[in-house]
């Protein structure tokens, strides 16, 4: 006659040998996704579709082949240059904040037909460190950069490219004081 | 003038190629030995790519006192806008390596964010460090004292700006930029002295002919009251910008640069 009391004894090893490989798999994935916090994309600085942030009407053309601004000849590309890209942006009025200081990027893409998406946004203090701004002067250099409409589709050697472009409003106390790059 | 032109060209290819040391000098230390070859082939990858930036991660992962890779990993990240990552990186290069990376440090300061104050901090404390010529940014456009001026311009410090520039050019082993007397020249139109500029904007023609050089002249004759001249310096200024022979830098605006609409304005006064 089987011993319950060893058949238990057996299926309770079984368990625990069930439960030791469960918890060293765990174990396995948080050491990899430890690791994984350096996995890299493509290229430094390029922006994944995010479906909680993203138009899915905007389309890359050729998203693996996309490039960043300073790999073509008129690095500006923008209709009448720096300045025209500037002009409505450096025309937006802030009330003064003392303190209000730093750094404001905002990262995009500009696709092979001159169209623009994948907006984000990051912001630092002088010491490049993460600050945050009011939300009244980050959502009016967004919505006003996202008003910017006359990009010019980057070619080279008849390929037309989807690239990254980036402008950084340096701020000091709530005032736009220079736009980067 | 062509050996001049040479020297610039020699400093510019350096700066532009900046390999990692000579990894022999590291083949009694077996970890940092590997840290230099996995930086060497993080180099033959696009820098910013993916495989580039897990080379260097090996590399500092083996050795990370080799502040080579922290530095290099750093770049692709200022060349996109991350300034974050970028700061962390070239902090822990510059805290390994003081004398090697402030200068870069500072160059990035003024470049890509116009923080003058953190480019000047940076370039002072290299000063104080080295009793050698401290030299060029990365890309051999400019002296960092030359550098440094334009910081000061930059926070509205215009005659010390002129005073750092003079006192750089009197040095026996200075090598005139690319950009110089450019910049001086504009540094004494902003003060007012408008025979000053135009005479130190005429040696710039020597370095390079630029658009630039003659719409600044135009500004000059302008405030001199000399019509002809001022007419005739924008039509060379225009003609010059649209022949592409004017400032520029793929990753963005230099200091002094002017943009094709500025001329065509400043056109229209002019024929008013």
């Amino acid at each position: 006659m089987h011993q319950p009391v060893s058949y238990f004894s057996i299926n309770n090893k079984m368990k625990y040998i069930v439960l030791f490989f469960t918890l060293s798999i765990c174990a396995c994935n948080n050491t990899l996704k430890k690791d994984h916090k350096h996995e890299y994309l493509r290229h430094v600085g390029d922006i994944p579709f995010d479906n909680t942030l993203d138009d899915p009407a905007f389309r890359p053309c050729n998203e693996e082949s996309a490039r960043v601004h300073h790999n073509f000849n008129n690095p500006d590309l923008y209709e009448g240059e720096k300045p025209a890209m500037i002009k409505p942006l450096m025309q937006l009025e802030f009330a003064k904040i003392e303190g209000e200081s730093g750094y404001i990027t905002i990262r995009f893409m500009v696709n092979c037909e001159g169209k623009t998406g994948r907006y984000r946004v990051e912001q630092l203090d002088f010491e490049y460190k993460d600050k945050k701004f009011n939300e009244k002067i980050i959502d009016s250099l967004l919505s006003k950069t996202k008003s910017l409409d006359k990009w010019i589709p980057a070619k080279s050697e008849d390929f037309v490219y989807d690239y990254y472009k980036y402008l950084t409003f340096k701020i000091i106390d709530n005032q736009i004081k220079d736009i980067l790059p | 003038m062509i050996s001049r032109k040479l020297l610039i060209v020699a400093i510019s290819f350096i700066c532009t190629n900046y390999g990692p040391p000579n990894c022999n000098l590291y083949k009694a230390d077996a970890r940092c030995y590997k840290a230099c070859n996995e930086a060497e082939m993080a180099i033959t990858f696009a820098q910013g790519s993916r495989k580039s930036q897990e080379h260097f991660d090996k590399s500092i992962q083996s050795c990370p006192s080799f502040d080579y890779s922290h530095y290099e990993k750093a770049v692709p990240y200022a060349k996109r806008g991350l300034m974050k990552e970028w700061k962390v990186m070239i902090d822990e290069a510059v805290r390994l390596d003081p004398k090697e990376h402030l200068g870069t440090r500072g160059w990035y300061h003024f470049f890509f964010m116009h923080n003058y104050e953190a480019a000047i901090k940076d370039i002072e404390k290299l000063d104080s460090l080295i009793d050698y010529n401290i030299g060029f940014t990365g890309d051999a456009d400019y002296h960092l004292n030359i550098m440094k001026a334009l910081c000061w311009k930059g926070l509205g410090k215009t005659e010390k700006a002129i005073t750092i520039i003079h006192e750089q050019m009197a040095k026996k082993d200075h090598d005139i930029g690319l950009f110089d007397y450019l910049h001086l020249g504009v540094l004494y139109l902003e003060m007012g002295n408008y025979e000053n500029a135009l005479e130190i904007l005429d040696k710039q023609i020597e370095i390079n002919n630029l658009s630039e050089i003659y719409f600044y002249k135009a500004l000059c004759y302008k405030q001199l009251n000399i019509k002809d001249e001022y007419k005739s310096n924008l039509e060379k200024a225009l003609k010059l910008y649209k022949r592409g022979s004017k400032m520029s830098n793929p990753y963005r605006e230099l200091v002094d640069e002017i943009y094709l609409s500025e001329i065509e304005n400043e056109i229209t006064i002019a024929n008013k």
